[in-house]
């Protein structure tokens, strides 16, 4: 994987693209920060304060504060109905789209608070990206996959370019510069989620939000995600969920765990239980139920 | 839940504990062997050491075998690297007993006042030696952070007890060759003793890592 | 082995002789089960092939360039079919000029932005699965009453067409609404998550991956109202029919000029009938083997 760097032509696209968009005037983290800054003290991109979701008046995750950091990994894990994806999709605003679902409390994105009335969620999925656990490609060409993006918010200058750019930042030029006009169904499972990926960091976006990106995968098709992922971290802000404790061991610079709570009446709620550099979580976890899930003993 | 790695977790800390009494064992034999000039004893400290070391070859392997298929992590990765790290300290413990039993030597014909001081204070070395290996054992089984304190302070003795050692032999006015190699040869023995109560602190730092995750950083370098 | 597993394995050894024996039975069973399905079968196209060789016999012999080029006429010698296909083409250009876009439109409304659980909504739905299965004499009673009455359009073409077209409705909503429904959600969410609206998405990715769907369903939703009788008897489509028809002109359709052809009493009538059925046949045939060869062509799978 090479971690291209990011071309000037290239940074000023991205300079344009930002004044265009009211979230503009944000103070974008800053792209390359050098490697030695300790995660802690990264910018703080996300900051969640108490946090939480209902579904039609279910609560479904309730308390989350939880600050993500940029140009990071930062993993998400716990059992399965923990809220850990519901919590992803607040991020971009995502859980908009579910009839009946509630988010509570409050999630700063660079400073601006996401659910404020005049924040318009379509500016916020244009920054904050997001690619899904099965790979889905739009049925259509490769290239056009790509360009759906840029097409729909008007960045139609210089799409070629663009198209290209995208793909060697996604590690997969190689692999289809000479059919990019074929349908991207016929990718690999690893190719069409690396399409995914790349057809997000088509719109320039500022984080990258992975739900399970590899649980559809083969093993060499996750490792090829996986580096990919790292080498984002140069310019990007990577969230992912992962089934895969080994997956947020490898990749995460910061790992959040959640589980369940049970109420008395039976009712199950998703908390944050404990949140910390990945290597403290898998070798001394501050929690006792960390170290149930982490070491396979739990429940 | 994991049964599987569970049972290795605990064949792994059978064996550990099992060449922990076998390598307390050799340094006894070996005490036994240098200041009583015991043939049965040098015999069973040899064969004390060849057992820790094919237990030493079958903890490693188990070690292996779990990181590689288990990928243990949290508490059980702690388990496992400190069971490593005590392995090597176990087995470093019984190899100087081993070289303490091979420097026995029958003593000096020619009377000597400080004998009895060298075989005491060895024989005490020897003897602590062995109890350290079997404290720290014991603070692994029990899970006993705290262990590693009590150990730093057995040590000073046994570093004590070697200083002793070093003084009275190098205050001996050494001319008789005889003499002169018995006495270089307890000296060796007395620091081969002294590094069995190293090992044995390095073990129960192991334990206090295993338990609490922090390393105190007072680990002896080196066997 | 001790006594007491060898007993234990002699018990299961035979519970699996009981085992296949149960299975002998059973695939006689099956066979007989077998026999009345390929029997059932059977009998269908039997019938259907009775009534195809019947209708190519009777037929054949008066297919020539006449039926296509003559007007009807009481001369069997001289009569054709030209008006009626004519018409029959007609009606097909106006419901796929009013009632497919109607439909098209009314399906990706329920399916991509009508709230879910809105009680109106679930009416409208309810609504669309009766009217599929209103019989169509119903159909031409409305018609009669509102276009050609109401409106006093007057039996003309366009009335039936669309009358045919309303009656058309329901069956291409739902099978648009099946091909939007199939195009999965991951889809639509990808789209979103890029930061396109939600009538980019569908207009741009779900619409399209809808399409060989929704073409399927109107091509054969508008097989079936070409083949229909019944509403245009009740609209007026007038039986004979010699001029070439417009849309606001009396006309007459394949079907009827069957039917009319059929109740004559000369034995050339009845030939010229088999004959315009079997371009009636032609017709529908290739048609929806159009639509099964779209289905197969663009079949997705997800």
């Amino acid at each position: 994987m090479d971690p291209t760097p990011s071309t000037a032509a290239d940074s000023t696209a991205m300079e344009s693209s930002r004044d265009r968009t009211p979230l503009g005037a944000l103070g974008v983290a800053e792209r390359t920060q050098a490697d030695a800054t300790p995660v802690e003290e990264r910018d703080v991109v996300f900051d969640c304060q108490q946090v939480g979701v209902r579904y039609s008046g279910t609560r479904a995750l309730r308390d989350v504060d939880l600050k993500i950091h940029s140009n990071a990994v930062t993993a998400l894990i716990g059992p399965s109905g923990c809220g850990k994806s519901t919590f992803l999709r607040c991020l971009n605003r995502m859980n908009d789209l579910i009839p009946g679902a509630a988010v509570d409390g409050q999630i700063f994105y660079h400073g601006e608070e996401l659910y404020q009335p005049q924040v318009d969620a379509i500016e916020v999925r244009k920054r904050i990206g997001m690619v899904f656990q099965k790979p889905n490609p739009f049925p259509k060409s490769i290239y056009d996959n790509i360009a759906f993006g840029p097409r729909v918010l008007g960045m139609k200058k210089d799409l070629d370019e663009r198209i290209e750019q995208t793909l060697r930042r996604a590690a997969l030029w190689d692999e289809v510069k000479d059919r990019l006009k074929e349908g991207a169904l016929g990718l690999s499972g690893g190719q069409q989620q690396r399409l995914c990926i790349a057809r997000a960091l088509a719109v320039e976006p500022d984080v990258i939000l992975m739900d399970e990106p590899c649980s559809a995968l083969d093993p060499i098709s996750t490792s090829a995600i996986e580096d990919l992922m790292l080498s984002l971290t140069n310019d990007y802000t990577v969230v992912i969920v992962t089934h895969n404790m080994q997956q947020a061991a490898r990749v995460a610079d910061m790992t959040a765990f959640f589980s369940v709570d049970q109420g008395e009446t039976g009712t199950r709620c998703g908390v944050l239980i404990e949140v910390d550099r990945t290597e403290r979580i898998f070798t001394n976890p501050a929690h006792e139920r960390t170290e149930a899930y982490v070491t396979g003993r739990f429940g | 839940m994991r049964e599987g790695l569970q049972e290795e977790l605990d064949e792994l800390c059978g064996g550990i504990q099992e060449e922990g009494r076998i390598a307390a064992q050799a340094v006894s034999e070996a005490t036994r062997a240098l200041v009583d000039w015991s043939v049965d004893a040098f015999e069973a400290t040899v064969a004390a050491e060849e057992q820790v070391h094919h237990h030493y070859q079958l903890t490693e392997q188990r070690v292996e075998s779990i990181l590689a298929r288990q990928a243990p992590v949290a508490s059980d990765l702690r388990l496992v690297l400190a069971v490593l790290h005590m392995n090597r300290s176990v087995e470093r413990a019984a190899h100087n007993a081993a070289r303490v039993a091979h420097l026995a030597t029958p003593p000096p014909r020619r009377a000597l006042v400080e004998e009895a001081v060298i075989t005491d204070a060895l024989r005490a070395m020897g003897e602590r030696g062995a109890e350290m290996i079997r404290t720290a054992m014991d603070a692994f089984e029990r899970r006993d952070a705290n262990a590693n304190r009590l150990l730093a302070t057995l040590d000073e003795l046994v570093d004590r007890e070697n200083a002793k050692i070093a003084d009275t032999i190098l205050a001996i006015d050494i001319t008789d060759p005889e003499l002169r190699q018995w006495a270089s040869r307890m000296l060796f023995a007395a620091r081969w003793l002294e590094r069995v109560g190293d090992h044995a602190v390095n073990v129960a730092e192991r334990v206090t890592y295993m338990v609490t995750g922090e390393t105190s950083g007072q680990t002896n370098a080196g066997a | 082995m001790n006594a007491a597993s060898r007993i234990a394995a002699d018990h299961a050894g035979r519970a699996v002789n009981r085992q296949l024996a149960g299975r002998r039975n059973r695939s006689l069973a099956a066979t007989i089960f077998l026999l009345y399905l390929l029997l059932s079968t059977a009998i269908g196209l039997i019938a259907l092939a009775v009534l195809l060789v019947t209708i190519l016999q009777d037929g054949l012999p008066y297919l020539d360039v006449m039926l296509f080029e003559n007007a009807p006429s009481a001369n069997p010698d001289r009569a054709g079919a030209r008006p009626a296909i004519i018409a029959s083409v007609l009606v097909a250009v106006v419901l796929l000029a009013t009632a497919l876009p109607i439909a098209i439109g009314t399906a990706v409304y329920l399916e991509e932005f009508a709230p879910r659980d809105s009680r109106i909504i679930r009416l409208i739905e309810l609504n669309i699965q009766n009217l599929a299965a209103v019989p169509s004499i119903i159909f031409g009673i409305l018609g009669l009453a509102f276009l050609v009455r109401g409106l006093d359009l007057g039996p003309v073409l366009l009335a039936g067409a669309l009358i045919l077209g309303l009656q058309m409705l329901p069956t291409v909503i739902i099978a648009a609404r099946e091909a939007l429904r199939a195009v999965p959600d991951t889809v639509r969410q990808g789209g979103m998550a890029l930061g396109a609206t939600r009538w980019q998405v569908v207009w741009r990715e779900v619409l399209p991956a809808a399409i060989p769907g929704i073409a399927t369903g109107s091509i054969l939703g508008m097989s079936r109202a070409i083949g229909e009788t019944a509403p245009l008897l009740m609209v007026g489509a007038a039986t004979f029919v010699s001029f070439n028809p417009g849309l606001l002109t009396q006309y007459t359709v394949l079907p009827i000029l069957i039917y009319q052809w059929i109740k004559l009493p000369q034995d050339a009538f009845q030939g010229l009938a088999a004959a315009a059925i079997i371009v009636l046949l032609v017709i529908l045939v290739t048609m929806n083997g159009f639509a099964i060869w779209l289905r197969n062509r663009y079949e997705r799978k997800w």
